[in-house]
């Protein structure tokens, strides 16, 4: 019995001289797996224009209703995407949202993609809900805001390559 | 401002009531164990030891409501559920705050059907609504930080 | 029936009448043949060749001339060693199909794949994705993969305006001639068709403006892929995110079955209709509507409605509460004791008629339906077209008569519905043709298929139809054409009359309904199926006005009112159409919109539109119908049915106000004796109709909806029920002297409703004069000059168009476009509006 109480008292005493395995969050953070789903981005070509092109596919894969997309037509003065369409108005309530990422699965052009922010508290429901002012990810270098305006027959598909264009 | 200074010097701090208390009730706040679904994984783990919640003075998740600050409804409400939740919440001392953990609790997420709550909120006061399917601990320390936020702000006037 | 045939297919045996395709034998016994080119409606041409089946016909011994039997006593089939169109296919006797054979699937995996050859796979941003018959069928018949290479897909325009309306892709076509044969066949605009060859086949248009018909909507509805979009529409919302209500089109007497698909719009927050889609009823409007039922229903929710009650208040309108202005009316309406006129408009629902009715006549006012330019409702409920009736079972036996109106212009659908009788062009087994006979005073639309097209002076419109009248009864008359027509009626089995009032004032036009009653029951065309009156009304619900016991404001405004204390008008803008009322009245106006009246009013109270609230309208086939709710209330607005009952109740008629509209028809069904026995649940009854749409094939019937929410009860006029109307005597009067003006209806008029669709400014009728060239020469004024035409005291500005199609000495001038406004053939005068002097 005793031999026992020095063992338990032994594991006690290790675990002092430990290193402590708290994280202080959140002045320190762990690093989240490479293919955690956190809150949403819109992601831009090269050239700043818009990858996604307002199809409502992700609307439709989303399980819990969380995603509002609505289309409106581009034009060569008033580019936003490579296609023919863009999305107006793109709405994801994040309270809604379960983080599943089938909008991405869903997504013909990989616009939409899960990152990795998780901090989402809100104070009420309305502000949970995010804009594509606050989803769009800001315009790489080298790139233009949109609405872009282009050349005439620049873009005659009405669905862009994947890849992103030259 | 200037009397802060000169009195600091003889070892006496001065602030503002409201400042104080405020800073008094977010850093001891007990919450309420409410788990209700797979929320309550998330919210253990935030109590265990990699997480730590008591650094935010989170000492101890009560069983009763009598003893707690903060509900934190971690799980998805049925319609049964929610005059037992309006009722412990009704037996929480004031001041208490309300914490909608996860999708569920907030807004009923995936599940919108007529069996559930949608939202808390239909019941009790929420303060902070945390995103995630479940959050992960710390997106729920992130919403204390927020809810501490919100509590600094609090004026004297609206105590109860 | 003795012309029935019976065939198997897949080994399940069917039989349908002779004549019948096969895809279509299969479509009654639940086989789905994959169709593209093939549509119900219209004749088959075999195009796309997707419905590829295997056919067998029994062997036939030669020499007996008997079918040769198996050992089992089947008969032994002999298996075309080809496969063959099944839409092109019709039953024969011993008929066998293959629908479900190796080289049937093979064939159409094949077949799917070459229209994809060129196809440009964008179904993530068309407007047809998820209702799209070709990624159905892709789906259910197509092959996983293809040999050719998507890059080198042949790439053509994506985004070709055909008129203002309608948004041609040409990639994604895929030629299967719908649009064209609907055009030419159905719609009787032919301004469709092919261009180039091969892969650069394209649809183009050769009208101006482009895309000309008041039908191009049902294009878009009947492409099986996304090459036709409405302008409307294009990129507004996906399929399958709309939610959809039913609904019925006021916008003309037909009443055509609509479906409302409404969504929130994420700018203005607000429940928007994305668009109107023909809801299926074979016996109003199959799957067709018109432009202005498509695109005419921006008003609904237009920024500019009315929203919050209105009270004068130091003669400015200040914002009311409803208890404040509800309280005000019903003070006022007391003390104004029986002096009181209700004026209502024919675009209410038949619950707010009988309620406005009720709350003005139990004060011991009066109370009219406006503008009430035409008569003959009475007409219409003793020998009004026979219940049970069905346009399209007009046959050879059949006589049509159109009378002074334009039917096209009026009630597009009944043009389109009497055309097929008339041309018989589309799919029908009964190939007989209907005679057509047009009454005219102009040559009109319909003169193009008519049988006998007989123009009278105007004024001489009721003594033609008497004339007609003495010939269908043997005499001869002094036009031959009369004399032929007038046989026409005495040999036909079934005779329907299109009332119309063009040129006509209401004293004439009661004169002309009379003398079209005398023709159909003189000839002893009433009381039975597909025989009677119709009348082509100007507005939505005029026979429900009559119905439910409102007189048309036959005359002035001024004259009917008098003096009245309290005047309220619903719906209708008197002072707009150039009427006066009374200064010294207290005036309450429930409306939609800001409308002349309106700023004149006392009170003003908003109301709901068709597309938020519930009620009945009763087309001029007197077929009642319900609409449903489909986007919430317009701010404060009410429906007009509980406006009028809360006035009702604070007045002391009834002692609470009826909680729906339910309950008002049912208390109206009650006391109108026609609509005995109706409530809404029969309404709202359905039967299974042919063509099938439902589910996912809308392959078949194109993007129409399948109607589960009533095809509405046809009731039944005094005639069915057994009383025998008498003829009376009728006088007719000569034509007018002199140059006379006359209002035409124009579908695209510049009402108020019709103004808030933008989409159809370009479209709208033009404030032009038309002349015949003498009468032009005469008037010293030549084509595209502007003049000043008056009227009855009324003067405006139109611009001069010479036509040969105007007869002489007569302005045509467009109703509710100009300035002017006025009922019947009236004396104008034509002045040339001289070079301004500073030019």
């Amino acid at each position: 019995m005793f031999t026992e109480i020095i063992k338990g008292l032994g594991t006690t005493i290790k675990h002092m001289f430990e290193e402590p395995i708290t994280i202080q969050y959140p002045e320190e953070r762990k690093p989240v797996a490479k293919r955690f789903k956190g809150r949403h981005e819109l992601k831009r070509y090269d050239n700043g224009l818009e990858k996604c092109i307002g199809c409502a596919l992700c609307a439709a894969a989303c399980p819990a209703d969380a995603i509002f997309v609505q289309a409106s037509e581009n034009t060569d003065e008033q580019r936003f995407s490579p296609g023919e369409r863009h999305a107006s108005v793109y709405e994801i309530n994040m309270l809604r949202c379960i983080f599943c990422g089938y909008c991405e699965d869903a997504c013909p052009t990989q616009a939409i993609v899960l990152e990795h922010d998780y901090e989402l508290a809100f104070f009420d429901r309305q502000s949970a809900i995010y804009t594509k002012k606050e989803l769009l990810v800001p315009v790489p270098d080298g790139g233009k805001p949109t609405p872009q305006q282009v050349a005439p027959g620049s873009f005659n598909w009405s669905i862009p390559p994947m890849q992103d264009a030259e | 401002m200037g009397a802060e200074q000169k009195l600091g010097n003889m070892g006496v701090v001065t602030a503002r009531l409201e400042d104080v208390i405020n800073w008094g009730r977010t850093g001891a706040m007990w919450p309420m164990l409410f788990g209700l679904a797979c929320c309550a994984i998330e919210m253990m783990a935030s109590q265990t030891a990699t997480h730590d919640s008591s650094r935010f003075g989170m000492e101890l998740m009560r069983a009763s409501p009598r003893q707690s600050d903060l509900m934190i409804v971690a799980g998805r409400v049925s319609r049964k559920m929610a005059p037992v939740l309006r009722r412990l919440y009704d037996q929480m001392p004031e001041p208490k705050w309300v914490l909608a953990m996860g999708d569920c609790a907030s807004c009923s997420g995936v599940f919108n059907n007529y069996a559930l709550v949608q939202g808390v909120d239909e019941v009790v006061p929420v303060d902070v609504y945390v995103a995630g399917c479940p959050p992960r601990p710390e997106a729920l320390m992130n919403g204390f930080l927020t809810l501490h936020d919100k509590i600094r702000k609090e004026k004297i006037g609206k105590w109860s | 029936m003795a012309n029935e045939i019976t065939i198997k297919i897949d080994g399940n045996a069917v039989t349908v009448p002779a004549g019948t395709i096969v895809v279509d034998a299969a479509k009654r016994i639940g086989n789905d043949v994959p169709v593209f080119c093939y549509h119900p409606k219209m004749e088959p041409v075999g195009m796309c060749r997707v419905c590829l089946v295997e056919m067998g016909m029994p062997r036939v011994d030669r020499e007996t001339r008997q079918p040769v039997l198996k050992a089992d006593g089947t008969p032994e089939i002999d298996w075309m060693p080809k496969l063959v169109t099944g839409c092109t296919e019709r039953v024969r006797p011993g008929m066998e199909i293959r629908t479900n054979s190796e080289k049937v699937k093979t064939a159409r995996q094949e077949i799917l794949e070459f229209l994809l050859t060129s196809h440009p796979l964008d179904c993530p941003i068309c407007d047809k994705g998820g209702e799209c018959p070709l990624q159905n069928l892709t789906i259910q018949h197509g092959p996983g993969n293809s040999r050719f290479l998507v890059n080198e897909k042949f790439h053509l325009d994506k985004h070709v305006p055909l008129g203002d309306l309608i948004y041609l892709d040409r990639e994604r076509c895929i030629q299967c001639a719908r649009c064209i044969r609907f055009q030419e066949d159905l719609a009787d605009d032919p301004v469709l068709g092919f261009d180039e060859r091969g892969r650069a086949t394209q649809i183009v248009t050769f009208s101006e403006p482009g895309f000309d018909s008041y039908f191009s909507g049902n294009t878009t509805d009947i492409c099986p892929v996304g090459a036709l979009t409405t302008a409307d529409f294009r990129f507004g919302a996906r399929a399958w995110e709309m939610q959809n209500s039913a609904s019925i089109c006021n916008a003309c007497p037909v009443g055509c079955n609509t479906h409302l698909n409404t969504r929130r719009d994420g700018l203005s927050g607000n429940f928007a209709i994305k668009r109107v889609m023909p809801r299926q009823n074979e016996q109003v409007n199959e799957l067709w509507i018109c432009d202005k039922g498509r695109f005419g229903h921006h008003f609904a929710t237009s920024p500019d409605r009315l929203s919050v009650p209105q009270i004068r208040k130091k003669g400015q309108l200040v914002q009311a509460t409803w208890d404040e202005a509800l309280s005000l009316i019903a003070e006022k309406m007391q003390a104004a004791g029986s002096s009181i006129a209700g004026i209502a408009g024919e675009r209410l629902a038949n619950e707010d008629l009988f309620t406005f009715r009720k709350l003005i006549e139990g004060q011991g006012g009066k109370i009219a339906a406006f503008p009430g330019e035409m008569a003959g409702g009475d007409w219409v409920q003793q020998v009004g077209i026979a219940a049970g009736s069905n346009l399209s079972e007009l046959g050879g036996d059949s006589v049509i008569v159109v009378v002074a109106n334009d039917l096209e212009e009026s009630a597009p659908i009944w043009w389109m519905r009497v055309h097929q009788a008339v041309e018989k062009k589309g799919a029908t087994l009964d190939k007989s043709k209907a005679s057509l006979i047009v009454l005219n005073a102009r040559p009109t639309k319909a003169e193009g298929s008519a049988n006998y097209a007989i123009h009278y002076a105007y004024g001489e419109e009721t003594a033609t139809v008497q004339a007609l009248l003495r010939a269908a009864q043997g005499n001869s008359v002094e036009n031959e054409t009369l004399t032929a027509a007038g046989k026409a009626i005495a040999n036909a089995k079934n005779l329907v009359v299109f009332l119309g009032n063009e040129g006509l004032d209401y004293a004439d036009s009661a004169a002309l309904a009379q003398a079209c009653a005398n023709l159909l029951i003189e000839t002893g065309h009433v009381g039975k199926p597909n025989n009677g009156l119709i009348a082509v009304w100007n507005k939505g619900n005029t026979q429900g006005a009559w119905d439910m016991g409102l007189r048309p404001l036959a005359g002035t405004t001024a004259n009917f009112v008098g003096k009245s204390k309290f005047i309220w008008t619903a719906a209708a803008d008197p002072i707009g159409d150039k009427q006066t009322l009374p200064e010294d009245t207290f005036l309450v106006v429930s409306e939609l919109f800001e409308t002349a009246t309106s700023r004149r009013a006392d009170v003003v109270l908003p109301v709901q539109s068709f597309a938020e609230r519930e009620g009945t309208y009763t087309s001029g086939e007197r077929r009642v119908q319900r609409f449903y709710p489909a986007v919430p209330a317009r701010g404060e607005s009410r429906p007009d049915w509980l406006i009028f009952s809360h006035v009702q109740v604070r007045v002391g008629q009834i002692d609470k106000a009826p909680v729906s509209t339910s309950v008002v028809f049912s208390q109206m069904s009650k006391e109108i004796s026609l609509y005995n026995g109706l409530n809404y649940r029969a309404l709202a009854q359905t039967q299974e109709q042919f063509p099938q749409i439902m589910g996912e094939d809308k392959y078949y019937g194109g993007t129409a909806f399948e109607n589960s929410a009533g095809l509405g009860v046809q009731v039944r006029t005094s005639a069915d029920l057994g009383q025998k109307p008498a003829s009376r005597s009728v006088s007719s009067r000569s034509a007018i002297d002199g140059l006379t003006a006359v209002l035409t209806q124009k579908l695209y008029d510049r009402g108020t409703l019709l103004m808030r669709s933008y989409l159809l400014h370009p479209r709208l009728a033009l404030p032009v004069a038309h002349l015949h060239a003498e009468t032009a020469a005469m008037l010293g004024v030549a084509d595209g000059e502007d003049v000043q035409v008056q009227v009855a005291g009324q003067k405006g500005k139109y611009t001069v168009c010479v036509s040969e199609d105007t007869p002489q000495n007569v302005v045509l001038l467009p109703n509710s476009v100009g300035a002017l406004n006025f009922v019947g053939a009236q004396p104008a005068e034509v002045v040339k509006i001289a070079e301004t002097v500073g030019a």
